[in-house]
């Protein structure tokens, strides 16, 4: 009997990790551990890359909010092999940029073939404010919440939409502040990135659905000096590719308790954890602790947070690399304890 | 109408932390309903948490 051996891959949004903190720099770990798992649950931040993206048949492209549901134990994740995504448009965006990301979604139905409803656009603009926290981590607010869950709730109860991507405009300045310079240069935090957890975060919280965020932008100066980590939101007038992609396939979420599915996923499922060393005061993490799963930490993985397990008082693996903490997957799916792979190994002692 | 908040706490991390994060959104829920939010460090000697974190009020 095969024994599905499932990892579970955080990078969190908006920290200012040095893998991960830009523009779906994390993917090539994705790819790399989806190819030594069965199933890898990870969250829109490490998959989205703008207009690259890359369609891993065993990821569970699951939103943040949802990521810590699961891991309390509240919440299951059920495979699907569609969903019908609604697209809901923030009324604040100017018509020029709405029919370019009205073009994504069409490319995305034409080229692609998924499954899209008709858009919806907010009854009041968003208003996406951008915030930096004093640890260094950006977070943002939202001034008309209700109009972002008014659409949210036509688009499903309406249309039909199974999965929510939303296109909220942010604010002009932001182009020209030091942040998004220095983000462009691989640098610093995210300013956009905080603001997009907390889109995603009220409507996966209100309704129970997977939903991702692509910030509306107008096209930004031609910059040849762009970091190859911020270079993919460099390509083009959307982020909605990936998002859309990202979606389709996105696992549907049923409160724990309610009748299964055999291949619905509780967090028992998961074997593995892994994520930044420094970033371990997040629900997630917490919850696991408690829990067998063997919880990965990545030292070269630098964040604005100062939080390692030891501060918690949570042991974990700690490893230097993301590709220390594959080998560790693969000795550990394969029964070898990766103690055993050492020039030195100890021996039992009377306890 | 619900609004949404930014605010920092500190949380005396309690022993064992068996029960941490239910513990940081009962605290939240001070200031309102907790979306999202993270430890961001610790004090090693006092072991008190600055907790970031966004919340709404309706």
């Amino acid at each position: 009997m095969h024994l599905p051996y499932t990892v579970m891959l955080i990078v969190p949004t908006g920290i200012g990790a040095s893998i991960g903190g830009y523009a779906g720099d994390a993917l090539p770990v994705a790819r790399a551990m989806s190819q030594v798992c069965d199933r890898l649950v990870t969250h829109p931040n490490v998959m989205n890359g703008a207009q690259m993206y890359w369609n891993l048949p065993n990821v569970l492209y699951t939103e943040g909010y949802a990521l810590d549901q699961f891991a309390a134990g509240n919440w299951n994740l059920r495979p699907v092999h569609q969903n019908k995504i609604g697209l809901l448009i923030d009324s604040a965006t100017e018509p020029e940029l709405i029919t370019r990301h009205l073009q994504a979604a069409n490319a995305a139905k034409a080229t692609l073939g998924l499954t899209l409803t008709d858009y919806v656009l907010t009854d009041e603009p968003l208003n996406v404010g951008l915030k930096t926290a004093a640890s260094g981590a950006t977070w943002g607010t939202i001034g008309n919440p209700d109009s972002l869950l008014r659409a949210a709730d036509k688009l499903i109860h309406q249309a039909g939409a199974t999965a929510i991507a939303v296109i909220a405009r942010f604010p002009e300045d932001l182009v020209e502040s030091d942040a998004l310079q220095d983000y462009r240069q691989g640098q610093g935090v995210d300013p956009l990135a905080g603001a997009e957890a907390v889109i995603s975060h009220l409507i996966v919280r209100q309704f129970q659905i997977p939903c991702a965020h692509a910030p509306a932008l107008m096209p930004l100066d031609l910059d040849s000096s762009i970091s190859p980590k911020s270079s993919a939101e460099e390509l083009g007038y959307t982020f909605l590719p990936c998002v859309l992609v990202g979606l389709s396939r996105a696992p549907q979420f049923v409160k724990a308790g309610n009748p299964g599915r055999m291949t619905d996923l509780d967090r028992t499922c998961v074997d593995a954890l892994i994520l930044p060393e420094s970033a371990c005061g997040g629900s997630a993490l917490l919850h696991f602790s408690q829990t067998s799963t063997q919880i990965i930490t990545v030292r070269e993985n630098k964040t604005r947070m100062q939080v390692p397990p030891s501060a918690l008082g949570i042991t974990t693996r700690s490893v230097e690399s993301y590709l220390e903490a594959i080998g560790v997957l693969v000795a550990t799916r394969g029964g070898i304890s990766p103690d055993a792979i050492s020039p030195t190994v100890c021996g039992v002692r009377l306890r | 109408m619900m609004n949404t908040t930014l605010i920092t706490i500190e949380l005396a991390l309690p022993d064992p932390i068996a029960n941490l994060p239910e513990l940081v959104e009962q605290t939240l829920r001070q200031w309102g309903e907790p979306l999202r939010w993270a430890i961001t460090t610790i004090d090693p000697q006092t072991r008190i948490a600055n907790i970031e974190a966004i919340v709404t009020t309706t």
